[in-house]
């Protein structure tokens, strides 16, 4: 059982200490640049948006006079969802309709030639460059419900849309994403 | 079945891997969030622990509330004074109408009107020189003297411009010995005074009867 970090707002505050700060900086910031590599289309992307967010977040939770604290998890959280609504709002334009069609021939192909384990041999980097091959709702939704676990309630809430689609969202980006993991082995 | 299984699995193992993903963070990286920090914490302090000063501050109100009277004032009056333009131009513009035809016509009419009339009565006396038995006012021999200096008081005090004239009628007034002089004289303080109401008529009255009462005697 790892122990959760919490953090005292009025640290942050104090005038001329960067204590508070460096603190968090060193136990969350690689972590939360990983969510951003995940959830982003490329390194570049994440670094920008990790350094934005991770502020933006911090501004947020000092900006709310309770609780006084905050843990590790809520910020990670508040840092998940500012970096989804960043990414919206860069790709407005971009349609939540399924645009990746993989083959249901070629998912066949890569049954007949797999190995039990094959997929055990691949790095985080492989799994983040078969996420980033999905469209950016997909990745996201992915991301969410699969991997931080987040509700279908919530996730409507953030993409604002319904949860009928987002489940059938979340079953395509799931097919999407083994398909292609599946396709290259 | 089997792909159901498989594909849990690889979800399983996807998560596993990707939860807990770190990337290393450069020492660059740290210093560009402590700047972005240091830019959001000195707004954040502008803005959270001075305006409560600010607010309240009693001296702030009182200069904002009375600029917003003041604007409201001008407002009001503004809305108040643009309908009712047309009226005090009316108002300014008649007044000083109708005073110009009182000062200016009115006087030269009560002159030509009431003049001749105390004309009439008194140059009839002043030639038959039997003013003192014809006129009715001999018993009040002492009053109208006294009327005469009050009236060329205030006729001295209203007429600067007859002044010259009105000292030649009071000089007569004390010298009562010639009896040609003195008519012609009045007539002209008549005219002169003819501002002034029907207090004229026993101006003249008691210096004719004591000029007869001594050539009687």
């Amino acid at each position: 059982m790892s122990i959760i970090r919490e953090y005292h707002k009025q640290d942050f505050l104090v005038h001329k200490d960067h204590s508070a700060l460096s603190r968090l900086i060193d136990d969350q910031y690689a972590k939360c640049l990983g969510i951003a590599y995940r959830y982003c289309k490329s390194d570049e992307q994440a670094n920008e948006l990790s350094s934005q967010c991770f502020i933006t977040t911090l501004k947020n939770l000092l900006a709310e006079e309770e609780p006084e604290e905050f843990d590790e998890n809520t910020f990670v959280r508040q840092f998940i969802i500012c970096i989804v609504k960043t990414i919206l709002d860069q790709r407005k334009g971009e349609l939540i309709a399924d645009t990746t069609i993989v083959a249901s021939l070629k998912k066949n192909e890569a049954n007949l030639f797999s190995d039990s384990d094959y997929y055990k041999t691949l790095s985080p980097q492989d799994f983040i460059q078969h996420l980033r091959k999905l469209n950016t709702v997909q990745q996201i939704i992915y991301n969410l419900y699969c991997i931080d676990q987040f509700t279908i309630k919530d996730i409507a809430n953030i993409i604002q849309h319904h949860e009928l689609s987002i489940k059938a969202l979340i079953e395509r980006a799931r097919f999407n994403l083994i398909s292609s993991i599946k396709s290259i082995v | 079945m089997a792909e159901l299984d498989e594909n849990k699995k690889i979800e399983e193992h996807i998560r596993s891997v990707l939860k807990d993903f770190t990337v290393s963070v450069t020492e660059d990286q740290k210093n560009f969030l402590f700047q972005k920090y240091d830019q959001i914490k000195t707004h954040h302090k502008n803005i959270q622990f001075h305006l409560p000063e600010i607010i309240k501050n009693k001296t702030l109100w009182i200069i904002s509330g009375s600029f917003v009277l003041i604007i409201l004032l001008i407002y009001i009056v503004t809305l108040y004074s643009s309908p009712s333009n047309d009226e005090p131009s009316t108002q300014s513009i008649s007044p000083s109408v109708d005073t110009t035809n009182n000062q200016s016509i009115s006087h030269p009419i009560d002159t030509t009107k009431h003049t001749p009339s105390h004309r009439d009565t008194i140059t009839s006396t002043s030639k038959t020189n039997t003013i003192s038995i014809t006129t009715p006012s001999q018993t009040n021999i002492t009053s109208p003297t006294n009327n005469n200096k009050e009236l060329n008081k205030t006729i001295n005090a209203t007429n600067t411009d007859n002044s010259k004239k009105l000292d030649t009628t009071i000089s007569p007034q004390k010298s009562n010995i010639s009896n040609d002089i003195v008519p012609k004289k009045k007539k002209k303080k008549r005219t002169q005074e003819s501002n002034v109401e029907d207090q004229n008529l026993p101006v003249l009255e008691p210096k004719t009867p004591e000029f007869n009462t001594k050539e009687e005697e």
